[in-house]
């Protein structure tokens, strides 16, 4: 009989896998953005083998080339080739979306289910410390963090995923509430379930929709934001081939050689475009009641 | 009414209290003496004490803290500004114009186009117009404004010669920092407009305009968009606390001497009191923006104004049954 009750279980978890698929499958616009997902996601762990030159080594007698066959997104003041810069690029803004947004994840699914779960003044609490972080812009937030931290990939990692936890609390909290008033959770308190038990195996797991969409959402403003404060000069520094310090580094030559914004800028924009398309039809598929 | 409005001002003091204390603990225990820091390494430890005192760094956190709000509450005093010795008030008040003005241009333009665009994309849904504005207003949210900034400067300035590159002096300065800042929320105001008017022109009160012969002009912009409102305004509210935060990358990108920029300058050099007040005005700018969105909710919607004015107008009919018992 358990045999059976699993086997069901597992068909179950696949149909709803299938069903998200299916409907994800319509959307063209998000397939689009999936394959564009993709395409960077590979361009991030082949960048060795994609890159022609070393993104780091100098060659100073072919500084701001154009682009051509042999460079074909040009090379910067240092001689260095722009398509490698690029495509190494890919690797920190993924790391930095990635480790972002799931930072605020978990921060987000600790403080949202015992806010939602326990309700009265633990909710009280949690929720009015949420929104006074709510209360500072995202970018100044992690500007201020990252002025006391210092700059590094790290510490962007750490700034910007404080700053997603707010975000994630309330929407955690708020799916919770959802599934808290069904009534297999009264069954699992009806045979003494511990909370925690509760809130691990029956709420987050019923609430997992809307925040695998908070998470793909979160790595698109993740990395925006990120190269955001590259650009600025507090988050990654040079040399390292970040697409906001290219930009920044790349500033004081747009006169001549405008070339060299060009290509960091469209590759954050394909990146963000990507997951903003496949975000939207995530969240579509997963709950069409969140259609508009 | 005017309840409600008291308790969310209300409500702002302890968010900004919050805020404050965050602020503060985060320069507090930031390593480094701000005093040596401001005077140099040469500094005898005696001017360092001196200074430590001037600037109210001896004490307990709660001291230093309690002083700090003291000060802010009774005199409106942020501190004095590392690099240039002046009143954090005067650094902000003096270049919020330039903050304000930029915001307010690029909330006009947004809101103008983003809602023409976004009702032409909901009322010819699925043809060419309707592609083409859901085009556009997917590019805007994904470009990265700063980028966009430096594309605008290269073809606009370098290539054309049509504006100057920096400043926020004359109009022709304003105008691509305004379109810069306001192309990701023109985007945000299309999407929004096209996804509420879509949910509204499908409700039989639209149908009953048309069928009795109304013009679709009217009945598209007083049926329909009226009741579309407010998630638009709600949008376009955001992006105007956003904004009036301080544009950090557009006005770095153009030089305007607005609060973005302050704060950026602030935070490369490490000058705490110009971070710690600009942070707390920037809160507090957001927070009051939020506010008044929501009044302007209750203002615009009549459901919402009747929700407040509730009990008002049930006391007198429930005197009026008691009278006619009587």
């Amino acid at each position: 009989m358990p045999d059976i009750m699993e086997n069901s279980a597992e068909l179950k978890k696949q149909n709803q896998l299938l069903e998200v698929w299916k409907s994800l499958k319509k959307n063209r616009l998000a397939v689009f953005g999936l394959c564009l997902t993709i395409l960077l996601i590979l361009v991030a762990i082949f960048a060795d083998v994609i890159a022609p030159y070393d993104p780091y080594s100098n060659d100073l007698a072919n500084t701001f080339c154009y682009p051509c066959r042999a460079h074909l997104f040009g090379t910067d003041n240092m001689g260095r080739d722009q398509f490698s810069r690029v495509v190494y690029g890919a690797r920190i803004s993924l790391l930095v979306g990635i480790s972002t947004s799931l930072f605020g994840m978990i921060g987000g699914i600790i403080l949202g289910s015992i806010a939602g779960y326990y309700g009265s003044h633990t909710e009280t609490v949690i929720m009015r410390a949420m929104d006074i972080f709510m209360a500072i812009p995202g970018t100044l937030l992690a500007m201020s963090i990252m002025a006391v931290l210092g700059q590094g990939v790290g510490n962007t990692i750490l700034a910007l995923g404080i700053g997603a936890v707010p975000r994630f609390t309330r929407v955690v909290r708020s799916a919770v509430l959802g599934v808290k008033g069904n009534e297999y959770i009264e069954a699992a308190q009806a045979i003494g379930a511990s909370s925690f038990r509760i809130i691990t195996k029956y709420i987050v797991v019923n609430s997992l929709a809307p925040i695998i969409v908070q998470t793909t959402m979160n790595v698109a403003s993740a990395i925006l934001a990120a190269t955001s404060l590259s650009f600025i000069g507090l988050g990654v520094q040079p040399p390292t081939a970040e697409w906001g310090s290219m930009l920044s580094a790349a500033r004081p030559y747009i006169r001549d050689y405008g070339f060299l914004v060009l290509y960091p800028g469209l590759a954050i924009m394909a990146t963000i475009f990507g997951l903003n398309l496949f975000g939207d039809g995530l969240r579509d598929a997963l709950d069409p009641r969140l259609k508009n | 009414m005017l309840r409600y409005v008291g308790k969310r001002i209300l409500m702002l003091i302890p968010v900004m209290l919050g805020v404050s204390l965050i602020v503060f603990c985060m320069i507090y225990f930031t390593p480094g003496d701000p005093a040596e820091y401001m005077l140099g390494v040469d500094a005898t430890p005696e001017a360092v004490a001196a200074m430590r005192e001037q600037l109210g760094l001896n004490g307990t956190f709660l001291e230093q803290y309690i002083r700090y709000i003291g000060k802010i509450i009774t005199r409106f005093d942020f501190g004095t500004s590392y690099s240039t010795h002046r009143s954090v008030t005067t650094e902000i008040l003096d270049r919020f114009p330039n903050t304000f003005r930029l915001a307010l241009l690029s909330m006009v333009v947004s809101a103008v186009l983003g809602i023409i665009l976004g009702i032409i994309s909901a009322t010819k849904q699925y043809t060419i117009f309707d592609n083409m504005a859901s085009a556009f207003a997917l590019i805007g949210t994904s470009m990265p404004s700063f980028w966009f900034g430096l594309m605008l400067i290269i073809w606009f300035c370098l290539k054309l010669k049509w504006f100057p590159p920096s400043g926020f002096d004359t109009p022709a300065q304003w105008v691509l920092p305004t379109i810069c800042l306001g192309l990701g929320s023109t985007a945000t105001v299309t999407r929004q407009t096209r996804s509420s008017m879509l949910e509204v022109i499908r409700q039989d009160y639209i149908v009953t305009a048309r069928s009795k012969g109304q013009l679709e002009s009217v009945v598209v912009l007083k049926h329909g968009l009226k009741n579309a409102m407010m998630p638009i305004i709600t949008v376009i509210g955001n992006s105007f606390g956003v904004h009036l935060g301080g544009a950090m990358l557009t006005e770095t990108v153009f030089s305007i001497p607005g609060i973005g920029k302050m704060m950026v300058d602030a935070i490369a050099i490490k000058n705490y009191p110009v971070v710690q007040g600009g942070v707390l005005f920037i809160a507090l700018c957001s927070s009051v923006v939020n506010l008044l969105v929501d009044l302007l909710y209750a203002y615009i919607d009549p459901r919402i104004k009747a929700q407040y004015s509730k009990k008002k107008v049930k006391k007198p009919a429930a005197n009026q049954k008691t009278k006619g018992v009587a």
